[in-house]
């Protein structure tokens, strides 16, 4: 069987194909994809804050295996505090 | 730096995937009306049509850049299409085609987009998939099968039978010659 078409459809589907206008569409869809960026530069933020965070955490854990280096402990703290109101 | 609108498709398609918003939303002015006119044939349901046209952009937006050639765009974004569709299609609850009460009006007046779409509607959802890839988009048969995943067997199988059922269903449009060809 080949891929022959029937004439007469053809013709039907090509007279149903109407120009939509797009300045609604457009509109409605720039909203979105602002939204959808504004989420996702967000969602960098955050994932940047959580990064310092745990970072902060584990040079906290390594300074307790640390013979005299609590200042060590005090520092990642200290940074952990900034990086999460900051 | 003049508008986008006279510049060529390959040069858009290749700043939009560095991420220029004003030149992706200039294919979305490009390419809107296909693929709402798509999205209406497949799901005979304008609102719906272009939630899924929306939808079908903001995922071209998020994929762009791992689009793997620029002359491939329009494709890829017709395949995102059927995608969104056929995701909602399977999501949805299960549609029954309209019942034969249901005829569409075949007047012969200008509303043949909505006598086709109503015909279209009483088409099983692959049935309906593979004769509005053909006939709508002017895809081969290997394409639909490929695009889909139904086997090309079944495909060529939908197509003929599709299109005969559409026929028989806007025999109204034809003229006398062509309604004499006919089943």
């Amino acid at each position: 069987m080949s891929d022959e078409l029937d004439p007469v459809l053809l013709r039907h589907f090509a007279q149903a194909r109407e120009p939509l206008a797009d300045e609604a569409f457009t509109t409605q869809l720039a909203q979105r994809l602002g939204a959808a960026r504004r989420w996702r530069r967000d969602g960098r933020g955050a994932q940047a804050v959580l990064g310092t965070i745990v970072l902060g955490f584990g040079a906290a854990l390594r300074a307790l295996h640390l013979q005299h280096a609590r200042f060590m402990l005090l520092g990642a703290a200290a940074v952990t505090v900034w990086a999460s109101f900051f | 730096m003049p508008g986008l609108g006279q510049v060529a498709e390959a040069t858009v398609v290749a700043l939009a995937m560095g991420g220029d918003v004003e030149a992706f939303t200039e294919l979305v002015r490009r390419r809107q009306s296909a693929l709402r006119n798509l999205l209406r044939r497949l799901s005979h349901d304008p609102a719906l049509a272009d939630d899924l046209t929306q939808v079908t952009f903001l995922k071209a937006w998020r994929a762009l850049p791992r689009l793997r050639s620029v002359g491939a765009f329009g494709a890829w974004l017709r395949r995102l299409a059927v995608n969104s569709w056929l995701e909602h299609a399977r999501s949805a609850p299960r549609t029954e085609p309209l019942e034969d009460g249901d005829q569409p009006a075949a007047t012969g007046s200008p509303g043949i987009e909505i006598d086709l779409d109503r015909a279209l509607a009483r088409l099983g959802g692959d049935e309906r998939l593979c004769v509005v890839l053909a006939y709508h988009e002017g895809m081969s048969h290997g394409e639909i099968s490929e695009s889909t995943g139904l086997p090309l067997g079944t495909v060529k199988s939908h197509v003929r039978r599709g299109g005969e059922r559409l026929r028989t269903l806007l025999v109204a449009y034809e003229s006398p010659q062509e309604q004499a060809h006919v089943g």
